[in-house]
């Protein structure tokens, strides 16, 4: 990390990435066509949950839906054998970010951190250049892109619902209690702090301790112990392996050759335009400066964002809270003085969308402007408000209302600004 | 080398003492886990006992039924009213907690589709139906608990109608045998669904190690989803849209549950029993069942006293309600709407903290986390 930036490094780290990257993309891929997802969570729901700046994203058609997936496995297949990998990557991000723009019900850290790492790849391919090697320079991107994924994720657990109530640890792994062996220490206190404190401390000090050659062994070991305790205990679908994965770039540049026989190439050099790749570095370095600003957003928002969740998403909030929801809509239309009431569960929304939508304020108000829509659409010269009541308990708390109760959110816009809205959170969570 | 021994020996001890004060410490203090107990009592003390009482009480219906149609009269109808109104008491706390076969094989459906639909069921008497083969062709519309209830009530024109169709002399016999059918598609029902519920509770019962329920969590997860549905019924199917709270229309009468025989309001507070039942255990007399109480309690004290004080308000607020229901919002509509709102307080309790604090994942998707 303390080399010259134009240093020239082996690219033997970053081409064995690139391969596991790319298998790990097409499996994932293929691994949610087979799990069914494209139907029950892209084309079954009739109603999708939009990003906020995102609403021009079509929503694809199911033909273009399992396109697009097949475009993913297709180009992460490409990427591992090195084919076109500019193309392949910058594809595959695009048809991969694509899909995940259909309904922010879905967001997941480590989907917005795959296509963060497809763009790096496809602005500073990690392919080696005409003397098989790179400027460190794009060695020092591609892991700072992904060291950022356990720094931030230490970060936010550097709070008093993890470290000091050991939440929401005490609630999951009390899940686990008839484990066998092991089960009985799960509902133990002990526990949930120690692997609370651990967690932390691993997120926020493995990338050096992998970066430095003394401690490089026992924190990678340390690694994929955390990573396949968690992927066991958890339902994180890839996100362990892809992380076991990825935290190999922190190894020395050329440690694949140690598996190699002297003077064989991973690769095939391909010539750079010093010029292209400067620009596209720079661009790269702008992806990452991004990454590094938005999870300090949230503190523009008065209170907790375990609560509010304005500043949650795009910040690498791993797994910190555990919510439970429950809302109902009231509307009343100013025209005809009617006043009903809609639950979730009755509308056309999945469960899971239901559920996600429960405890996240832009959600709820994002699916009141549609009812208010939907009924001034069907019901010509009707004025829909729409109030809520919504209550949300956070990691074991007893639940408090979320929203005030008075506002009509219909009539409320989708916004960065602070929702104030949004009531005060109990008490732990203002 | 030998100086330093006796130092090296009290190094070695201190370490080993630390480390046993550290095994000491990592014995697991055992907090009961005590959601097997849970699973398996909801399995063989709710469950299976409800299902065994309402599959004695549909024999019963069938009997009655039959001796209705052998000798019409005020006594034999009042057996056979008496018989299905008893049979809807198992049945309504069975419904409390829609899972297993109940919903999974569509009984629900087959043993008690509403709001009943009289067109349907007249359908059934208009073509003469007098044998299971006949009546299999027919949809859930036209059999089950309320077309019964349907053949056998007439809340304006009382039993003398009832007795005066059935003795029709016309179409009296075809609705008599119509109602003996009925019944007897019933407690077949009511066989199948026991029979298919054995290996469900039997899962259920040894959570954690059987194929449905590989982990307890699994298991607590969807009983919690079912009680959960099961509130959600009550909110809305029970009261929300027949009485127009939810609607903001004007009441729907014919939209109630058993509203000929004026049974709604016992229908409501059977199924706040059926959820009273699991989730108090044998605080509400359900032998030694620990009731999902137990694992709200040890994990949340203060949540656990709300549920319990929301359910509390929620079976008075039922109690409080004057019948019949598809009078009551003409005669004390506060009543119904707080019996409503206390219902949805209590979902809603259930959906968010007691759901948090359990850690319960969404039914129906397994999409990755985080």
């Amino acid at each position: 990390m303390t080399d010259p930036p134009t240093r020239r490094v082996d690219a033997a780290s970053l081409v064995i990435l690139r391969v596991i990257v790319g298998l790990l993309v097409f499996v994932s891929a293929v691994r949610f066509v087979a799990k069914g997802w494209v139907e029950e969570l892209l084309l079954a729901p009739e109603f999708h949950f939009r990003y906020w700046g995102f609403t021009w994203v079509p929503e694809p058609s199911p033909a273009l839906a399992y396109a697009l997936f097949a475009i993913v496995a297709a180009s992460g297949l490409a990427l591992a054998a090195g084919w076109a990998v500019r193309a392949s990557a910058a594809l595959a991000c695009l048809a991969f970010t694509w899909l995940e723009l259909v309904d922010l019900s879905y967001y997941l850290n480590h989907y917005y951190f795959l296509s963060c790492l497809l763009l790096c790849f496809a602005l500073v391919p990690p392919r080696p250049e005409h003397d098989g090697a790179v400027p460190a320079w794009k060695l020092g991107l591609v892991r700072a892109q992904i060291g950022l994924v356990y720094v931030y994720a230490g970060i936010a657990k550097l709070d008093g619902d993890w470290l000091v109530h050991a939440q929401p640890l005490r609630i999951w792994l009390a899940r686990h209690a008839d484990l066998p062996l092991v089960g009985p220490w799960m509902n133990e206190a002990w526990l949930a702090y120690a692997a609370s404190w651990s967690g932390a401390a691993f997120d926020l000090f493995v990338v050096p301790a992998l970066l430095s050659k003394r401690t490089r062994i026992p924190a990678y070991l340390a690694l994929i112990g955390f990573h396949t305790i968690t992927g066991a205990l958890f339902p994180i679908g890839m996100f362990p392996w892809v992380m076991i994965g990825c935290a190999t770039i922190m190894f020395e540049p050329d440690w694949p050759r140690r598996w190699l026989a002297p003077g064989s190439r991973l690769d095939r050099p391909v010539p750079v335009e010093p010029r292209r790749e400067a620009l596209a570095g720079a661009l790269a370095a702008l992806l990452l400066l991004v990454q590094i600003a938005l999870p300090w957003r949230h503190l523009a928002y008065p209170g907790s964002v375990l609560w509010h969740e304005q500043g949650a998403r795009f910040s690498y909030r791993v797994m910190v809270v555990e919510k439970g929801g429950a809302v109902v809509f009231r509307l009343h239309d100013r025209s005809s003085g009617r006043t009903w009431q809609v639950d979730p569960q009755d509308t056309e929304l999945s469960m899971l969308q239901a559920k996600m939508m429960s405890t996240q304020p832009d959600m709820i108000a994002a699916y009141a402007r549609h009812l208010a829509r939907e009924v001034e659409r069907e019901q010509p010269g009707s004025r829909v408000e729409v109030r809520v009541d919504a209550f949300v308990a956070v990691n074991g708390r007893p639940s408090a209302r979320l929203i005030d109760p008075t506002v009509d959110l219909a009539a409320v816009e989708d916004r960065l600004a602070n929702k104030a809205w949004v009531l005060a959170g109990p008490e732990g969570l203002r | 080398m030998t100086r330093s021994r006796p130092w090296l020996l009290t190094g070695l001890g201190l370490l080993g003492l630390g480390l046993g004060a550290i095994a000491q410490l990592g014995c697991p203090e055992v907090e009961d886990d005590r959601r097997g107990e849970v699973a398996q009592t909801t399995a063989e003390l709710l469950l299976q006992p409800d299902l065994a009482e309402a599959r004695a009480r549909a024999l019963t219906l069938r009997e009655a039924a039959t001796s209705l149609c052998a000798g019409p009269g005020p006594t034999s109808l009042d057996a056979a009213q008496e018989a299905w109104w008893e049979l809807r008491e198992p049945w309504k706390r069975l419904r409390a907690l829609p899972l297993g076969p109940i919903v999974d094989e569509g009984f629900d459906s087959a043993i008690d589709f509403w709001p009943a639909r009289p067109t349907s069921v007249e359908g059934g008497v208009e073509l003469g139906v007098s044998n299971q083969t006949e009546l299999d062709t027919l949809g859930v519309a036209s059999k089950g608990l309320p077309a019964i209830e349907y053949l056998l009530w007439d809340p304006v024109n009382g039993d003398e109608a009832i007795l005066a169709s059935l003795t029709d002399p016309e179409l009296g016999a075809a609705r008599c045998d119509y109602v003996v059918v009925l019944a007897a598609d019933l407690e077949l029902r009511f066989e199948l669904l026991d029979s298919a519920t054995a290996e469900f509770a039997d899962a259920l019962a040894t959570a954690g190690s059987s194929e449905r329920f590989p982990t307890l969590a699994v298991a607590i997860d969807e009983l919690l989803n079912a009680a959960i549905a099961g509130l959600h019924d009550i909110s809305e199917r029970e009261f929300g849209k027949p009485l127009g709270l939810s609607t903001g229309t004007e009441p729907q009468p014919d939209q109630l549950e058993s509203r000929f025989s004026d049974r709604s309001r016992t229908d409501v507070r059977a199924a706040v029993e059926g959820f009273r039942r699991f989730y108090l255990g044998a605080e509400a007399g359900v032998g030694e069942a620990p009731g999902l109480t137990a694992l709200v309690s040890q994990a949340n004290a203060e949540i656990d006293a709300r549920v319990r004080e929301q359910l509390a308000t929620t079976v008075a607020a039922v109690e409080a309600m004057p019948e019949p229901m598809r009078t009551i919002m003409e005669v004390d509509p506060d009543a119904a709407a707080a019996a409503r709102d206390a219902v949805l307080a209590l979902r809603q309790l259930l959906a968010a903290d007691v759901a948090g604090l359990l850690g319960v994942t969404v039914s129906l998707s397994d999409n990755d986390g985080d």
